[in-house]
Parts: C-alpha cells; sequence; structure tokens
C-alpha cells in the first residue's frame, strides 16, 4: 500500500508545499520513503529519497518546488527495499517522464526484460519504473501521450493507481487505476488526483471516483476519462464530500483498528507470499545446529516470540530461552559464540529489543530480525531478516502484524521441525498447506465469531478485572488477549498459566467475575476442563475461545463460548487471536474508548 | 439522492396516531433524522417511500414498495442518471457518523454499491449479507442466526440499480461491505425510541442551551443538557443531563429530570415532577410529583398528579407505555410494562397492569 497524489494548475500555494501536504494525509498508507515530480518550462523535476515526508523535505527540499503540475508518492516498500533510488517517482531514460504508483505490476520482469533489450536503462528494483519506460518507448515511437497511455494500459498487469507526468504536455498529469483505488479532486483552476479523498480535502471536496480499467489524464481545467479506447463521461460522477476527513483514512470503518482485524486474510495472504523457502531451509538450519536459541521482542512481539518459543522447545526440544527485550541483560552472561537470537519487531525500531540485538550480537550470536517494516533498525542491524507483510499498521494495538509474525515463525519452526527430523515430509507439506489457505479460514473465523464477540463485550464493559487462562501454545495468545483488553479497554486484565489458579489467583474470583479459557488441540486440553470446573464453581463467568471439535465438552461448561475453525495447534493460534482482538475492540468501543488511540502509548517505543 | 424506506407497521402506534415517521424524538420527528443524517452526506433531493399518508414540502412521496429492495426498484424508475442513491431503512436507527462511513467506503473504492452492516448475533428480522469465503457479497439473504446485518443503509449508483431493478443479482456487480462497530437499534417497539434517546444522549459532550428559553435564575443545570427555543424552567428546578427539553416545554418549580430523558414540544412538566430514562412526546401534561421513569408518554397524554410508574430491569429497564391522547388518573400506580391503550382513562387510584 503507497499513497499517490497529482497536482495541475494553481491552488495560489506553491506547487511543492501543496503535495507535501497531500502526502503527509496519505501517511498513513506508508511511510519508508517519500518524493515529488513537478513540471516546468517542459522540464522535470524529481526530489525523492527514504524516510519519511518530513525527513525527506528537510533533506532535498520538495516544498521548494514550484511548476504547473506535480506528483507525489509516499511508499510502503514491496518490490525493493526502501532507499533513495527505489523511492517514487521513477523516470525514464531521457527524464522526460516521471510517474508514481500504488500496487503491483505482476508482468514487470518480463516488461522489464523486453525494455532493457531494447536499450532501456533501469536504475531501481522497483516494478514501478517499467512503466515510465515503456510509456517512453510509445511515445519515441511517435504515438501521442494519450496514446501511449492506453497502449501501456493494455500492456500492464496486476493492480494499480498511476500518476504520470510527461514533460512534452506539462499541463497534464495522466492516470491510470485498475484494483488500487484513484480519486480525482476537481478545483476552480486545478485538478487533484489521489489515492484518498482526505488528500485534497483541505482544497477541494468535488470528488469522482475512478473506476477499474479506466485511465486518461486532467489539466487544471478539464477532466478527460476514457475505457478500453472508449471515452467516459464523467460529468454524472461528481459528487460532493462534505464530511470528515478523519473518517475518510479508514476506508470505511469506524476505527484502525477493526480496519486492520479485517485485513488480516489480506495481510497473511500478502505474507506468505513474501515467504522464501530457501530462506526457511537456511535459517532453520542456523537454528538446528545452534547451542542455544534466544527468543526476544517486547508486548506483543514477545507474545509472538513465546508461541516460536513453544514450538521450537516444547515440540522440537531445542535450547530456546524467550524473554522481554527490556530484560536482556540476564541471560547476557549465557549467550556466546554459536547462538542464535530471533529478535521479534513489529516497527524494527523498538529501543528494548534493538539493545538487546547490539549487545548479543558484539557476544557473537547470529541474530534473525522478524519485522513488518523492511530495511528498519533491527533488521539492519541483524544478520537475517524475515519479513512479516502486513502494510503499515495504523491503530496502536498490534493486530494484524501479530498473526502475521505468527505465521512467519510457524513456517519457520515447521520448517526447522522437517530439518531437525521432528516432522515427515508429509506433516510438513500439510502444515505448509494449512498456512497457506490459512488467510481464508482466518476470514471464515472473523465473520463467525464477530457478532458473538460483540455479543460477549457487552457483557465484558461493565467488568473491573479479567483473567484469561490457558496451557501451553495457547497461554502465548491469553497474553496477547489480556494485553488487548488492557490497552484499548482499559479493563486490568491478567494472563497466566491455567493451573496455578489454586496457587493464588483464585482468591479474587467472585461471582460474574470474568474468565477467559483459550482451548489448545493438545495433550493439555483435558487439564483445562478441570480449571474451567473450579472458576464455575465460584461462579465466575467463564468465556472460552474453543476450535470446534471441543466444543461438545466445553460448549455446556462454559457460559459463554466463542468457536473458532479446527486447526493444527500452530495455526489456532492465529484463529483464536482474532476473537480476542474484537472482544477487545468492541469492549472498548462499548465503554467509549478510541482503540486506536489508547491513552499513553505509542505505535514504536523509542526510549528505553 | 436520499431515499427514506419508511414504512409504518404498526410498531410505534401506541404513540402517535401521526404514524411511525412523525413520532417526536429530540426535537424532531423521527422521519427528519434519517432524512438529516442523509443531507449530512450530501443528498439534496429525497424521495419518500411509506405505506401511510405523509405530506412533506422537500420531499416527494411515494408508496412503499411491500419490501426494502422492491422500494429501490420502484426508485429506479424515478432517479436522475449518473446519481448515487442512498437508501436509509426505518426498520434501524444509526448514528450520523454511520452514514459518513458508509459514504466514505463508497465513494473511495469506486462500488457499484456498498452495504453497511454490523455483526449481531441474531440477524432475524433483518437481512444477513451472505459472502463467498474472499469475502466478496453475493447477496443479501432473510435474517437468521449470527452474522452480518444490513444496518439498512445503502449507497447504490443509478446504473447499477437500474440493473438491479432488471433482475441482475448483487453478486453480478461490484459490492462494497462498510462495517459499523458503533449503536444502532433496530426500531421494532416502542422501547426503541427509549434506546435511541439513551444513545444519542449518551453521546452529547456539550450543554446548548437556546437564548430564548426562559430560565430562572434558581433553576439548576448540570451538563450536558440541551433546551430548545421558548423552554421555560421554574424556580428551583433539577436538569441533570444528559437531557433534552423541547421548545415551549414548561418545567415545573421543584421538578427533577434527569438522565436519559427527552421532553418533546409544549409538554408541561407539573411543580416537584420527577422524569428520568422516558420519553415524552409533545403536548403531554405530567401532573404535580409524578414520577416517570423509563417509560414513552404518548402524544397529549395527561397524567395526573401523583401518579408512579414502576420499573423493573428485563434486559433493560421498563417502566410503562401510555398510548396517545390517554388520561391516568390521579394518584394511580402503572406497574412495570403497563401498556395504556389510545384515548384509554385510567381512574383515579388505579394499580395498573
Amino acid at each position: 500500500m503507497c499513497g499517490i497524489v497529482g497536482l495541475t494548475g494553481s491552488v495560489g500555494e506553491r506547487i511543492g508545499l501543496v503535495l507535501r501536504r497531500c502526502l503527509e494525509r496519505l501517511e498513513y498508507r506508508g511511510y519508508d520513503s517519500a518524493g515529488v515530480a513537478v513540471v516546468n518550462g517542459g522540464v522535470i523535476t524529481v526530489r525523492k529519497g527514504r524516510g519519511k515526508i518530513s525527513e525527506v523535505d528537510a533533506r532535498v527540499n520538495f516544498t521548494g518546488l514550484n511548476g504547473v503540475s506535480g506528483i507525489g508518492h509516499t511508499r510502503w516498500a514491496t518490490h525493493g527495499k526502501p532507499s533513495d533510488e527505489n523511492a517514487h517517482p521513477h523516470t525514464d531514460c531521457s527524464g522526460t517522464v516521471a510517474v508514481v504508483h500504488n500496487g503491483i505490476i505482476s508482468n514487470y520482469r518480463e516488461l522489464r526484460e523486453q525494455l532493457e533489450a531494447r536499450g532501456h536503462r533501469f536504475t531501481s528494483d522497483t516494478d514501478t519504473e517499467v512503466i515510465a519506460h515503456l510509456f517512453e518507448d510509445y511515445v519515441k515511437a511517435g504515438l501521442t501521450a494519450l496514446e501511449a497511455l492506453r497502449e501501456v494500459v493494455s500492456r500492464l498487469r496486476g493492480t494499480y493507481a498511476i500518476a504520470l507526468l510527461y514533460a512534452g504536455e506539462p499541463d497534464k498529469v495522466f492516470f491510470a487505476r485498475n484494483v488500487s483505488p484513484l480519486i480525482i479532486g476537481l478545483g476552480n483552476g486545478f485538478n487533484f488526483l489521489a489515492s484518498d479523498i482526505p488528500a485534497f480535502l483541505e482544497y477541494t471536496n468535488r470528488v469522482i471516483t475512478l473506476h477499474d480499467g479506466e485511465y486518461g489524464f486532467i489539466t487544471p481545467g478539464s477532466v478527460y476519462v476514457e475505457r478500453g479506447g472508449e471515452p467516459v463521461d464523467v460529468k454524472a460522477r461528481v459528487r460532493v464530500v462534505n464530511w470528515s476527513p478523519e473518517l475518510a483514512s479508514k476506508e470505511g470503518y469506524p476505527h484502525f483498528m477493526l480496519k486492520e482485524i479485517h485485513e488480516q486474510p489480506r495481510a497473511l495472504r500478502d505474507t506468505w507470499a513474501g515467504l522464501d523457502t530457501d530462506q526457511l531451509s537456511k535459517l532453520s538450519d542456523l537454528l538446528l545446529k545452534a547451542r542455544r536459541v534466544f527468543i526476544t521482542g517486547s508486548g506483543t512481539s514477545y507474545h509472538a516470540g513465546l508461541v516460536f518459543d513453544h514450538l521450537l522447545s516444547g515440540l522440537m526440544g531445542l535450547d530456546t530461552h524467550a524473554f522481554n527485550s527490556s530484560e536482556y541483560k540476564r541471560y547476557v552472561k549465557l549467550a556466546g559464540d554459536g547462538d542464535v537470537m530471533v529478535a521479534v519487531s513489529q516497527s524494527g525500531e523498538t529501543i528494548d529489543t534493538l539493545m538487546a540485538v547490539r549487545v548479543f550480537r558484539r557476544l557473537g550470536v547470529r541474530v534473525i530480525a522478524v519485522s513488518n517494516i523492511v530495511d528498519s533498525t533491527i533488521p539492519r542491524e541483524s544478520d537475517y531478516q524475515l519479513y512479516t507483510r502486513a502494510g503499515p499498521e495504523v491503530g496502536v494495538a498490534a493486530t494484524k502484524t501479530f498473526t502475521a509474525q505468527l505465521m512467519v515463525l510457524n513456517a519457520l519452526a515447521a520448517t526447522a521441525a522437517l530439518g531437525g527430523g521432528v516432522l515427515g515430509k508429509d506433516e510438513y507439506g500439510l502444515i505448509m498447506g494449512e498456512l497457506e489457505h490459512l488467510p481464508d479460514l482466518v476470514n471464515l473465523t472473523i465473520t463467525s465469531v464477530e457478532a458473538k464477540a460483540r455479543h460477549i463485550a457487552s457483557r465484558l464493559a461493565s467488568k473491573a478485572s479479567a483473567y484469561y487462562l490457558s496451557r501451553g501454545l495457547g497461554l502465548p495468545i491469553a497474553m496477547e488477549g489480556a494485553l488487548k483488553l488492557k490497552e484499548v479497554a482499559y479493563i486490568h486484565a491478567e494472563a497466566y498459566p491455567a493451573g496455578e489458579s489454586k496457587h493464588g489467583p483464585i482468591a479474587l474470583v467472585e461471582g460474574g467475575f470474568p474468565v477467559l479459557f483459550i482451548a489448545t488441540d493438545d495433550e493439555y486440553v483435558d487439564a483445562l476442563e478441570g480449571n474451567v470446573m473450579e472458576m464455575n464453581a465460584r461462579g465466575a463467568l467463564t468465556i472460552g475461545v474453543i476450535p470446534a471439535k471441543h466444543q461438545p465438552r466445553f460448549g455446556k461448561l462454559l457460559s459463554e463460548v466463542i468457536q473458532t475453525p479446527n486447526a493444527s495447534p500452530g495455526a489456532l493460534t492465529i484463529l483464536q487471536s482474532i476473537p480476542l482482538q474484537l472482544l477487545a475492540y468492541y469492549t472498548a468501543v462499548l465503554r467509549g474508548h478510541d482503540p486506536d488511540k489508547p491513552r499513553n502509548l505509542a505505535k514504536t517505543v523509542t526510549v528505553e | 439522492m436520499g431515499v427514506v424506506v419508511a414504512p409504518d407497521n404498526g410498531e410505534l402506534s401506541a404513540l402517535s396516531s401521526g404514524a411511525k415517521p412523525m413520532v417526536s424524538l429530540l426535537g424532531k420527528p423521527l422521519l427528519r433524522h434519517y432524512m438529516d443524517g442523509l443531507r449530512a452526506i450530501g443528498a439534496s433531493r429525497f424521495i419518500v417511500a411509506s405505506n401511510v399518508s405523509i405530506s412533506l414540502s422537500d420531499a416527494e412521496v411515494i408508496d412503499y414498495g411491500g419490501d426494502y429492495w422492491a422500494t429501490l426498484v420502484k426508485v429506479s424508475e424515478i432517479v436522475p442518471r449518473g446519481s448515487t442513491v442512498v437508501a436509509s431503512s426505518m426498520d434501524i436507527y444509526v448514528p450520523r457518523e454511520a452514514y459518513e462511513t458508509l459514504m466514505n467506503v463508497h465513494l473511495s473504492m469506486g462500488h457499484d454499491v456498498t452495504v453497511l452492516v454490523a455483526a449481531v448475533e441474531d440477524t432475524s428480522g433483518g437481512f444477513r449479507v451472505n459472502t463467498s469465503s474472499d469475502g466478496k457479497v453475493l447477496s443479501l439473504v432473510r435474517g437468521g442466526g449470527p452474522g452480518y446485518l444490513h444496518l439498512g443503509l445503502t449507497a447504490i449508483e443509478q446504473d447499477a440499480l437500474v440493473k438491479l431493478a432488471g433482475g441482475a443479482e448483487l453478486g453480478s456487480l461490484r459490492v462494497g461491505v462498510a462495517h459499523w462497530g458503533g449503536w444502532f437499534t433496530r426500531v421494532n417497539t416502542p422501547w426503541s425510541l427509549l434506546e435511541i434517546v439513551r444513545n444519542t444522549l449518551a453521546n452529547l459532550t456539550s450543554s446548548s442551551i437556546s437564548t430564548r428559553a426562559r430560565i430562572s435564575p434558581r433553576a439548576s443545570m448540570e451538563g450536558p443538557v440541551i433546551i430548545d427555543d421558548d423552554a421555560v424552567l421554574d424556580h428551583n428546578c433539577t436538569i441533570r443531563g444528559p437531557v433534552y427539553v423541547g421548545r415551549g416545554v414548561y418545567v415545573g418549580t421543584g421538578a427533577l429530570i434527569r438522565n436519559h430523558a427527552a421532553i418533546e414540544e409544549g409538554a408541561i412538566i407539573g411543580a416537584n415532577a420527577e422524569v428520568t430514562e422516558s420519553l415524552i412526546e409533545p403536548r403531554v401534561t405530567i401532573g404535580r410529583g409524578a414520577f416517570i421513569g423509563a417509560s414513552l408518554i404518548g402524544h397529549g397524554v395527561v397524567v395526573e398528579p401523583g401518579v408512579v410508574t414502576l420499573t423493573t430491569t428485563m434486559g433493560r429497564k421498563i417502566g410503562a407505555i401510555v398510548g396517545e391522547g390517554a388520561r391516568v388518573g390521579a394518584n394511580s400506580v402503572l406497574k412495570p410494562g403497563s401498556l395504556v391503550k389510545r384515548g384509554e382513562h385510567v381512574a383515579p387510584l388505579t394499580h395498573y397492569g
């Protein structure tokens, strides 16, 4: 996901400044690099770089640019790491074409080879650059800009929203849309293009939404749209937006948190597609040969690490130590050559995890980073990188990045289990096949549990405390569920191994005290049944997250049941996370809190 | 183009002979809340489809088509080419922000049709969204069981509406789903109105007091409250928010109007009476010293002095419903769940219900 803007004409301010403002409104769509291009006197000037919009602007000064027309981009890396070269806009060989793009050109390799064979020279690793060269190729062959665009669109496969500047026609911004959103904003003497309405809402609220397959251009005074070579009349499609821009960026969900919960099937599909089996085997060899494996992270990432810890030590017998990254000092004396550390950090910038990585590497430990942000500090300072591809997460409470971490770590654990002989080839194939199809199951889970979670939230909303209990692999999921409830609903929640109840915690339980049980599908499940009964005996409000196959034994025992589809133990951790996220979300909303902005919390913690 | 699908199936008939769309709620007819929601997202022309006679200066009134989708099909013949139709059903009430949520998805994603949904445990009585495994909307089916309930709010492009009217399946169009996580109320009993009042007032964050209200310097108000034009708050009355006091309402000496009460236009609240969690329709008289809790008092009702409603909690608090034009005699007691029929006279000192 990236954000694009285009502007032609004058809004009464310097174009570079306007483009920067528009891009800042799209920063939720990506923020690893940014750039703008403007055309002035038949010359295109491109300024771009790696970093947040404000950082890049400070370095290359795009607010200083002036011109007739311009385009801008804020990037979330998919093809090629974040770097100055890979930042958009991209240009052709002659510098007369500049293009920004959101989406994925699926046939870009093939196009790139053809273009390179024809003498085009590429300067980036992105799929986007082929668009600029392809356009150049057609213009050089004598086509007009619009004809060239028509041909380009017919050659591209995949998803895209494109804005393109051509020095030969400086008052135009060309565009094309397929699947990725693209909106035209109509002004008086100027027109905008953007991925999302809030980008230009400060300047105009008259919009035209483009449909798939449409392309054309805007000039300061007109809009021309075509589809399949036929002009499209868009006059009747002009709409006036008179609601708040803040809502618009959530794509229609009331909060980013709910949007990101619902995005999980896509996030997991992209994460799976980004996994490289060769790399997984290489890393699993590393783990298998390691003297011991340290696993670290903070908050939600630590919980993902605990699942991995259980898979490696509990199922495979590796010598693992999982710890909160802020507590790394305790393990320093254990660490040395031959050890491996797995450092999990969504942002790749978490300061405690970074400190642990630095210290352990200095001691000779080789580090595998798991992060959602390509080339962020922790992956950069680590020996190996594994990326989740969940897309930018705006809600402070981690949701889709957590399940994406679980997917990556499950895949790595399964590969290690194959290498270590714990799993046979067939079993390994089954587990990987299950992970591959998990996005569909996640979608089914969201659909089937959301109503129930909303209902249970109404019972939870008036409570002051809750326990989250489980055993084995379910324990990290219980911890994560409790964390979610704490951070967004502000209800005190505590997770502990269910067997600990009678050693203290049960003293707090009285009539109506909510106790959530996360039932795994393994040897721990029998014992958990007993734990449910002991809570029932004290009148607790018992709520269970239960895989379908255990419904018969738990269904009647519990006050409320959330049933998830069946899955193998590792994959089940992903499915069981979902109702707990929804439960926290709806409880927060019912209590009148904004789950996107939990008090006292920041998305990325960069102070110790 | 805004369309309000406004059938009156008699759910609220006790409260007003003016039919469901015209029941007064927080200062305006229920129908106006739907029209204002649509207006907030840009609708400037309105169609109201109803099975009861209503006359509106700013909307075209057509016959209800038998159900929601049949009504939309009827509308397809009269909406202008190229317009977006946003339809809202009076069977469900959603707050203003939900309209914005719907419109935002619809516009930014470029869908043909966008439906607003919420996850509920029981979708019966409404339409449930039937999706494929990859999340594509295939159809809207009669509700039943848990799932995503259609909240009666749909944005649809005119050309897509014509296709639907021509018999096209919903699944053949580009259909988007907007998810609503906030509150909504199914309007299927008079109690639904109390729920709307409660939720709307609960979200009130600041007071607004008309400069045309006449307020005794000895009246006390604790916010948030809305005091409308020409309301009169007499000495020593207490208004403890969140509360709505409508146009021309009189609140007598020593009366207490407290949480989640809505007093509609021209009602009179007698000295030392107490009203809480209730909807008092226009032109009602509540006699001195009466207590009205968790109740609905229909248009023009006279509640004589000393009447007490009793409440019980059955999932929600239940008091009494007093039908339009009824009269409740002095010092009567209305037991929980009492329904005083329209025009009925309850003798003084009755234990009713």
